[in-house]
């Protein structure tokens, strides 16, 4: 009984050490490269995996201002936002029309739709980057604004399809039979029935954008039009030999989104795995 | 009395939500990805005419050594994104879950930490830590008495896949066991005292209830991945550029490098075409197969 024990309490502690192994694994990274941004060159080189001795703050006005984070930060929110409002709305009204309206060819353009899906980016790019320049929309925001919402829209749209079937029609033929319009009925009962799952879509939309690279990499040339990872896959390359100055880009860029997730946590994991599993 | 009409009757009405969003979607996606089927078929250096060729350029593919080499690195990657990462995720899943861990939201918070990155910030941060100079892997090797071990990991075309691969891993592992503790928390305790009758331990349990109960979202998260791992770009166009040589040269990139840096249009087209063939089809036969075991 007692050897029973032992082995219980062995395997426990192999247990906590094995997680406590992997916790060092997926956060020392992060750890590392913020110690990093605030060291010279000189110090990096000593002092690789210790903190820095003293904090040279200089590095992130450096970043922010030669590197160009700001000026790239900037572009991120203005492509981000539009692309998260428009893809939502968009696709609100598409899962509307598919939901309840009486259409022709319904099912075909539904399933249309959903090829969207699994479509890959690389795909689309070659004769998009055409598209796009005859379009006049090559090489400006507007044109990969765009280009992300079309992206965005079988998912969202597939996504609340499923969220409006599953409101009572009981609720909307009531409603139809005091009068209101259709219009009405979406906007005061279909989406504030539907707030957790525009919640959870915003943030799939919101880092997935935020986070895009192939297509920005493909519409965007003008380093002053560049998104937060093109401008870091181009900065990288430009600074090559500072890495504390790289590393605080990747400060910049990491801290800000890790702070948010930790405090939407909740929201972040569920919307991140339901965006990628589409279930 | 009239029959009951209702104003979801009128198809115009259901076209007017309807359009915005359609014409979004087939102005940027469809027209693109249809226009790019055809190209597969030309040849086209992105000026001038476009020459249709037939079936010439998949026919170039199977004879084009650096398209296999593609192919290989994105099946090394396949482990590397897929195997490693659902194997890891479900044993740090049932560790968690059958032994009753405390601090466990801490757990799953840091671990799916590193999935919610951009990949290019964590290209740029994993190239630091390969740096043969003063990267942090050169630095605990020799800090440990290893530094026979350490080497130019992104530069040496033995250790370069492995080092991206590695990388994947890391952003992956956590994704895939938020996904199989939401599994767990789905199994109903009844199934576990059943177990617990029979005399079973931890092992029992994890056999003969978790794992026959998580099939599903081992279906699901191994098709993702999969998917995943033979779309990467990101990860390798940051670290190594697909070098050194061709040793992690994948798909992506060379559908990428083919119509924007060689202006062969017509074959980043077939090339293109092939992926998204591939993915539909291990998408369909997965989906099948599903749908006949759940009917058995």
């Amino acid at each position: 009984m007692s050897r029973h024990r032992v082995a219980f309490s062995f395997s426990r502690i192999i247990t906590i050490a094995v997680l406590l192994l992997f916790l060092v694994i997926s956060v020392a990274p992060f750890l590392l490269v913020w110690s990093a941004a605030f060291k010279t060159k000189a110090d990096l080189v000593t002092n690789v995996l210790g903190p820095p001795k003293t904090f040279h703050f200089e590095n992130i006005r450096k970043a922010w201002i030669q590197g160009r984070f700001g000026t790239y930060y900037k572009n991120s929110i203005l492509v981000v936002v539009p692309v998260v409002a428009g893809t939502i709305l968009l696709s609100l009204a598409n899962a509307y029309a598919f939901a309840y309206f009486r259409i022709p060819a319904k099912e075909l353009l539904f399933g249309i739709i959903l090829l969207g899906m699994t479509i890959p980016m690389e795909v689309v790019i070659i004769q998009l980057y055409y598209h796009l320049l005859n379009l006049g929309l090559l090489n400006t925001l507007k044109g990969l604004v765009l280009a992300q919402i079309g992206m965005g829209i079988p998912f969202g749209t597939f996504f609340l399809r499923g969220t409006l079937k599953e409101i009572p029609r009981s609720l909307i033929d009531a409603a139809e039979i005091d009068g209101a319009g259709t219009f009405a009925i979406l906007t005061r009962i279909l989406i504030p029935m539907s707030g957790s799952a525009i919640m959870t879509l915003i943030v799939f939309f919101f880092t997935w954008t935020w986070n895009e690279f192939l297509l920005t990499l493909v519409v965007i040339h003008s380093d002053s039009l560049r998104t937060l990872p093109v401008g870091m896959a181009f900065f990288q390359g430009k600074y090559t030999g500072d890495t504390p100055l790289i590393a605080m880009g990747a400060a910049l860029m990491t801290l800000p989104i890790i702070i948010l997730y930790i405090v939407l946590q909740k929201y972040v994991i569920s919307g991140i795995t339901a965006g990628a599993l589409k279930e | 009395m009239k029959s009951k009409r209702s104003v979801y009757d009128s198809p115009w009405r259901g076209l007017l939500y309807l359009m915005p969003g359609l014409i979004t979607y087939a102005l940027f996606i469809l027209i693109p990805v249809v226009q790019t089927i055809l190209l597969g078929m030309m040849d086209w250096s992105g000026l001038g005419k476009k020459t249709f060729i037939g079936f010439q350029n998949y026919l170039e593919l199977f004879s084009d050594p650096i398209f296999f080499q593609s192919l290989a690195n994105n099946a090394v990657l396949v482990f590397y994104i897929m195997i490693l990462p659902t194997l890891l995720g479900l044993v740090l899943a049932s560790i968690i879950e059958l032994n009753d861990i405390a601090f466990r939201k801490l757990f799953e918070v840091m671990f799916f930490m590193p999935y919610i990155l951009s990949l290019v910030v964590v290209g740029v941060i994993w190239r630091w830590i390969y740096n043969p100079a003063f990267g942090v892997l050169n630095t605990v090797l020799s800090a440990v008495g290893l530094s026979s071990l350490s080497r130019a990991w992104l530069g040496e075309s033995q250790t370069a896949l492995a080092a991206v691969g590695f990388t994947g891993t890391w952003v992956h592992y956590g994704f895939a066991m938020v996904v199989f503790l939401a599994g767990y928390s789905r199994i109903s305790p009844s199934l576990y005292d059943a177990v617990a009758l029979d005399g079973g331990g931890k092992w029992h349990e994890f056999r003969h209830v978790a794992l026959p109960s998580l099939t599903n979202e081992m279906v699901v998260v191994g098709v993702y991945l999969f998917i995943n791992s033979l779309k990467t770009f990101d990860l390798v166009y940051v670290m190594t550029k697909g070098g050194p040589g061709y040793s992690t040269n994948v798909l992506s990139l060379y559908v990428f490098r083919n119509a924007f840096q060689y202006n062969r249009n017509g074959y980043a087209a077939a090339l293109a075409v092939t992926l998204m063939v591939i993915i539909f089809g291990i998408t369909l036969l997965v989906t099948r197969a599903r749908r006949r075991y759940e009917q058995a």
